[in-house]
C-alpha cells in the first residue's frame, strides 16, 4: 500500500508543479490529521496549530518545485510543522517566574476542553506533553502517536537514530511521571 | 411428473441451449445474447417449455438493451436456484431493461435485484424495491439535466450516474425533489460542481435514514456545503452521527452535533478509537470567506 | 537493574527481535520491572490511543482557498488537457476499449453461446486503475465458516471466503478506487453488518450494508 501511494503522489506533485493547483487537495485531505496531530500536540493549543497546521501545508505547497522525489511528502511536511512548532515555542517562551505562572493561566484559558468532563484522559496527557522538553515531545509525538520508525523520525528531524532512542527513552520516563503527578494512574 | 434422470436432464438441457442458440435475434440496439450458464440452468428447471421460452426471451430483450450478460445470468440462475419463478424473474429482467434503454444507469437496479436474491429476500419485496429506484432513476433524470443545464459543472467523468442514483435513493427516504433542487443550486452558487452535489445528496440520505427529520438534515448538508466539506469530511460526520445513534443519544443532541460539526464549532473531547467528534477552531477566521474549491 | 529497564524500553520500541520471549519472561519474573513496563506501555498506550487530534471539517477548502493562483506553463497546461485527471484518463481508455470490445463481439458472437464460469469474479470497474489491498476483519468466535458478499462480487456468498485467525475471520480484497457495498455472511446463513464499517447504508430491504470507500 505504501507504494501504491508514493507512485500516485509522485503524479500529483508533477501535476502541482504544472500548475495544477486542484490536485493539491489530495494532498491536504492524506495528511491533515498528521499536521494537525503534531502541531496540536507540540502547542498545547487547538487554534494555533490550526493556523500552523494551514501554513504547512501552504508553504509545502511553494516550495513543491524544490521537492526531491527521493524522499517522502509526509516527512517533507512534518518536518515543516515542528520547524514552525519550535519558532512559535521559543517566540512564547517565559521568562522568569511571574510570566511563567501568567503562562499557565493562559494555557488553561486557551484549553476551554478542560472544563469539559469528557476527554479527561486527553487532557492529562497534553498536560504532561507540555511538561516535556520540546526534544522528547517530538521523539514520542512521531514514535508512539504517528508510530513512524526511527529511521523516518531521523530523517524528519535531522538527529541520529542512536540519540532519538536516548530521548524517546527518557521522555518515556518523564510523561510516565507527570503522568502519575496529575492521577492518572494506569 | 416423474423426474428425469441426470443424463435426461443434459441431454435436454443441451437440446433447449441449441434451441436458445438458434432463436432469431431481434432488434438493433446489442446484439442479444444468451450464456451457456443461462441455457443450462434454464434447461435443467422444472419450468414449463412455456415458461423457458419467455423467459429465454426476456434474457434475450434485457441483454439487447444493454444489461450485461453476467448480470442477467446471476440474476436467472441464482433466481431459479432459490425457487423463484419464471414470471417474477422475467420481471426483474424487463425492470433492467426499461432502465437500460432510458439510458439511466443500470446497474444500482441489477445490484439491488443481486442481493435481494442472495439475501433470500421474497421476490415480490425485491421485484417492489427494484421497481421504487427504477422509478427513483427516472425521477432524477429531469432534476440533474435541470441542474446541469442551469450552469452546475459536471465534475469528472461518472459523476452523473452517480448523482442519479443518489438521487434516486434519497427519493426512498421521502426526501423531496425541491429539497434537492434547492441544494443543487446552492452547489452550483459555492462555486462547486455535480459531483460535490453528489455527495451532499448522499449524506443527506444518509442522515435522514438515521432517523433525523429531513428539515435538520438539510440544515445539516447546506451548511456542509457552505464549508466546502470534501468526501473525507462528510465521512467523518457520518461517523461522527452514526456513533452517536449507537451509543443511544437523543437525535436534539445528535442534530446538535452535526450541524455544529458542519459550522466548524468547538466540541469537548476527541481521541482514536470510537466516538470520534471533531475539534472545531475559532470559527471567526474563516467565517467571512466562500467554502469550496473554487472548481 | 539498568540494562533491564534499557530491555523494556527496547521492547517498547520494537526493537527487541529474536529477543522478545526472554526479555518478556524476565519482565514476568521480576515484580519490580513488572511494574515499571506496566507503567511505562500505559503511558505508551495513553499516546497511541488518545493521541490523534483531528482536524476541524473544511480544512482542506481552507487551505486551498489561500493557495495562490497558479501561474501554468503552456507546456503545463497542454499536459493538463491531455492526461488531466485520472479520472478523465480511464474514460477514455475505457471509451476506446468498449468500442473495440464491441466490434470484435458484434462481429464474431453473432449468434453464438458465450461461456462464462459463474464462479469468477468479473471486476466492477475497467481496467486501468490500480487497486489497493484492503483488509477487512470480522470477530466471531463461535462461527464455523464466514464470508463476505458485496457490489465487488455481485453478491456471491460463497466467492470471498474469510480465514480464521483464533476468534477473528479476515479477508484482503484488491479493489480498484470505487464506493463499495458489502456484508458478511455467518455460517452460510446469518447476514451481518461490518460494526467496524467507514459508514453504513440501507440496502433497500430494510439491511444495514457496509460501505468502504477507496480513494484515488
Amino acid at each position: 500500500m505504501d507504494a501504491l501511494v508514493q507512485d500516485d503522489e509522485h503524479d500529483i506533485i508533477k501535476r502541482c508543479q504544472d500548475g495544477d493547483s486542484d490536485s493539491y487537495a489530495v494532498i491536504v485531505d492524506r495528511y491533515q490529521t498528521l499536521a494537525y496531530t503534531v502541531a496540536c500536540r507540540m502547542l498545547g493549543d487547538a487554534e494555533t496549530a490550526n493556523d500552523i497546521a494551514q501554513e504547512s501545508f501552504l508553504a509545502a505547497y511553494e516550495g513543491l518545485r524544490h521537492f526531491r522525489f527521493g524522499s517522502k511528502f509526509s516527512s517533507w511536511l512534518t518536518s515543516i510543522v515542528l520547524n514552525k512548532c519550535r519558532d512559535h515555542l521559543r517566540s512564547r517562551r517565559p521568562t522568569v517566574g511571574i510570566d511563567e505562572i501568567a503562562e499557565i493561566r493562559e494555557t488553561r484559558r486557551r484549553n476551554p476542553e478542560q472544563e469539559a468532563s469528557a476527554g479527561e484522559s486527553a487532557d492529562a496527557l497534553q498536560k504532561a506533553l507540555d511538561g516535556l522538553p520540546t526534544d522528547y515531545r517530538e521523539v514520542l509525538i512521531l514514535k508512539h502517536i504517528e508510530e513512524l520508525d526511527y529511521k523516518s523520525i531521523s530523517e524528519i528531524l535531522g538527529v541520529s537514530v542512536a540519540a532519538l532512542k536516548v530521548r524517546a527513552h527518557r521522555g518515556r520516563e518523564l510523561l510516565r511521571a507527570l503522568l502519575e503527578r496529575s492521577g492518572v494512574t494506569p | 411428473m416423474k423426474r428425469p434422470g441426470m443424463i435426461g436432464t443434459m441431454i435436454a438441457a443441451a437440446a433447449f441451449a441449441a434451441l436458445a442458440v438458434t432463436a432469431p435475434a431481434a432488434g438493433a440496439e446489442s446484439a442479444a445474447q444468451v450464456s451457456e450458464g443461462i441455457a443450462l440452468a434454464v434447461g435443467r428447471s422444472s419450468l414449463t417449455t412455456d415458461e423457458k421460452q419467455v423467459l429465454i426471451g426476456r434474457v434475450e430483450a434485457a441483454s439487447r438493451a444493454g444489461v450485461p450478460v453476467d448480470d442477467a445470468e446471476i440474476i436467472v440462475t441464482r433466481g431459479l436456484e432459490r425457487g423463484v419463478g419464471a414470471a417474477m424473474l422475467g420481471r426483474f429482467l424487463e425492470t433492467s431493461a426499461q432502465v437500460a434503454r432510458q439510458g439511466l444507469p443500470v446497474r444500482p437496479v441489477l445490484d439491488r435485484i443481486e442481493q435481494g436474491l442472495s439475501k433470500g429476500v421474497p421476490p415480490e419485496r425485491i421485484d417492489a424495491a427494484g421497481k421504487r429506484l427504477a422509478d427513483g432513476l427516472v425521477k432524477a433524470k429531469p432534476l440533474v439535466d435541470g441542474l446541469l443545464q442551469n450552469g452546475l459543472p459536471p465534475g469528472p467523468g461518472g459523476a452523473k450516474d452517480a448523482a442519479l442514483e443518489s438521487v434516486a435513493r434519497a427519493g426512498e427516504h421521502a426526501l423531496s425533489a425541491s429539497t434537492m433542487q434547492g441544494l443543487g443550486e446552492k452547489v452550483r452558487a459555492q462555486g462547486q460542481s455535480l459531483d460535490q452535489f453528489e455527495r451532499a445528496v448522499r449524506t443527506l440520505s444518509f442522515l435522514a435514514g438515521n432517523g433525523m427529520p429531513a428539515d435538520a438534515a438539510e440544515q445539516v448538508v447546506r451548511a456542509g456545503i457552505e464549508r466546502g466539506l470534501t468526501e473525507r469530511d462528510y465521512g467523518r460526520l457520518e461517523r461522527t452521527v452514526s456513533d452517536m445513534v449507537r451509543q443511544g443519544r437523543s437525535m436534539d443532541e445528535i442534530v446538535r452535533a452535526a450541524d455544529r460539526q458542519a459550522r466548524e464549532d468547538r466540541i469537548p473531547g476527541d481521541g482514536r478509537g470510537s466516538g470520534h467528534q471533531d475539534r472545531g477552531s475559532g470559527g471567526s477566521r474563516d467565517a467571512g470567506g466562500r467554502g469550496g474549491r473554487g472548481r | 537493574m539498568k540494562k533491564d529497564i534499557t530491555n523494556i524500553h527496547r521492547l517498547l520500541d520494537g526493537d527487541a527481535a529474536g529477543e522478545k520471549e526472554a526479555i518478556i519472561r524476565q519482565i514476568q519474573d521480576d515484580p519490580v520491572l513488572r511494574k515499571e513496563f506496566d507503567d511505562l506501555s500505559a503511558a505508551v498506550e495513553l499516546l497511541e490511543q488518545e493521541g490523534r487530534m483531528q482536524p476541524p471539517l473544511a480544512f482542506t477548502a481552507s487551505v486551498m482557498r489561500k493557495l495562490p493562483s497558479p501561474a501554468e506553463s503552456l507546456a503545463g497546461r497542454l499536459k493538463r488537457f491531455l492526461f488531466g485527471s485520472r479520472v478523465l484518463r480511464w474514460n477514455m481508455a475505457a471509451a476506446l476499449a468498449i468500442v473495440l470490445l464491441t466490434v470484435v463481439t458484434t462481429i464474431l458472437m453473432m449468434k453464438q453461446l458465450t461461456h462464462l464460469d459463474p464462479n469468477s469474479v468479473s471486476p466492477a470497474f475497467p481496467s486501468g486503475e490500480q487497486a489497493a489491498m484492503v483488509r477487512l476483519t470480522f470477530v466471531a468466535p463461535d462461527a464455523r465458516n464466514v464470508a463476505v458478499a458485496g457490489n465487488f462480487n455481485k453478491w456471491r456468498t460463497d466467492s470471498h471466503v474469510m480465514t480464521r485467525e483464533n476468534g477473528t475471520w479476515t479477508i484482503t480484497l484488491p479493489l480498484k478506487p470505487g464506493v463499495y457495498t458489502y456484508m458478511f455472511i455467518v455460517d452460510n446463513k446469518q447476514w451481518v453488518t461490518d460494526p467496524h464499517a467507514e459508514t453504513y447504508r440501507d440496502d433497500g430491504f430494510g439491511y444495514q450494508n457496509a460501505v468502504l470507500k477507496v480513494a484515488i
